[in-house]
């Protein structure tokens, strides 16, 4: 059971709840506080698996295409030697190289870490 | 303080488990006001105030692991900002308080103006101990429990109790001179 208050103990919250300075404004603190903060934690696991996917699904496409006259997927194993050809190679090599550049910077419609917003939650 | 919206503990959970700067973010929003308020009422000076109060949000984000939910958030995030101010303070990176004692001068006459009891308790406040101003501040201002500032301090809960006391004795004679029930 709380003791009954003093009058002095009375007294002396009420003067320091006057006391009490009205919440700070944030000015920009919290900006400064997330600038400040180390850099998220690499998180390029979906944008990998979307470009390595999206990979795939072209190479499949690509090769069920050229392959498809000759006899279908079984017999697309026969034909691994049309692989070195250049248009083969370009496609290749576009891919690669956007697999490159979404390490480097990802764009915004491929899926990432959860970027900090200025409408906060609090 | 966290009326609405998501808990201090789920804000935690999401800042851990996703690396969520939004839900840090909003950690910052949500408590950036007492911290500051904390370290200006210890050493002072609000541009020092606010570095320190940034670096303790810093250092409240590398050791969230740490947080342990058996004590509020606020509670253990107003402990890493006394650390800092006491890192700080021990580098002698600004003088801060010079504590004096209250003098025992006869008790101040009643007065009536509301700014005049102010102006009273400010210095009256101004001369106790750094810690005693530390644990009133904590308790009254902040509405911390005798264990939390235990906790925010480090010191033991017997030391919480002894400042507190002997703050409201050398206030005792301000405080009587005011009340007008004495």
């Amino acid at each position: 059971m709380t003791p009954p208050e003093s009058a002095d103990e009375q007294l002396l919250r009420e003067w320091l709840a006057q006391k009490t300075p009205p919440p700070l404004p944030d000015d920009g603190f919290k900006q400064r506080v997330l600038a400040a903060l180390p850099p998220s934690r690499p998180k390029h696991d979906w944008r990998t698996i979307t470009v390595l996917a999206a990979g795939f699904l072209i190479g499949l496409a690509w090769a069920l295409r050229n392959h498809a006259s000759v006899g279908g997927l079984a017999d697309s194993g026969v034909h691994l030697a049309d692989l070195a050809s250049h248009r083969t190679l370009f496609v290749l090599a576009l891919i690669a190289g956007i697999g490159v550049l979404t390490e480097l910077e990802a764009p915004a419609w491929l899926p990432g870490p959860i970027a900090d917003r200025s409408d906060g939650l609090g | 303080m966290s009326d609405s919206g998501p808990s201090d503990s789920d804000l935690v959970a999401l800042a851990l488990t996703r690396d969520d700067r939004l839900a840090f973010g909003a950690l910052v929003s949500r408590h950036q006001s007492a911290v500051r308020h904390f370290l200006r009422h210890l050493c002072g000076d609000p541009a020092l105030a606010d570095d320190l109060a940034q670096d303790a949000f810093v250092e409240a984000h590398r050791s969230l692991r740490s947080f342990r939910r058996d004590s509020p958030f606020l509670t253990w995030l107003l402990g890493i900002a006394h650390n800092r101010y006491r890192n700080a303070r021990r580098l002698k990176r600004e003088v801060l308080f010079a504590p004096a004692e209250l003098p025992e001068s006869e008790p101040t006459a009643p007065k009536q103006r509301e700014s005049e009891l102010r102006a009273d308790l400010a210095m009256a406040l101004s001369r106790l101990d750094p810690s005693e101003q530390t644990a009133l501040h904590l308790f009254y201002q902040q509405g911390l429990a005798h264990p939390e500032i235990a906790s925010v301090t480090g010191w033991p809960l017997g030391t919480v109790k002894t400042h507190l006391a002997r703050a409201k004795d050398k206030l005792r004679p301000l405080l009587q001179a005011w009340n007008p029930k004495s």
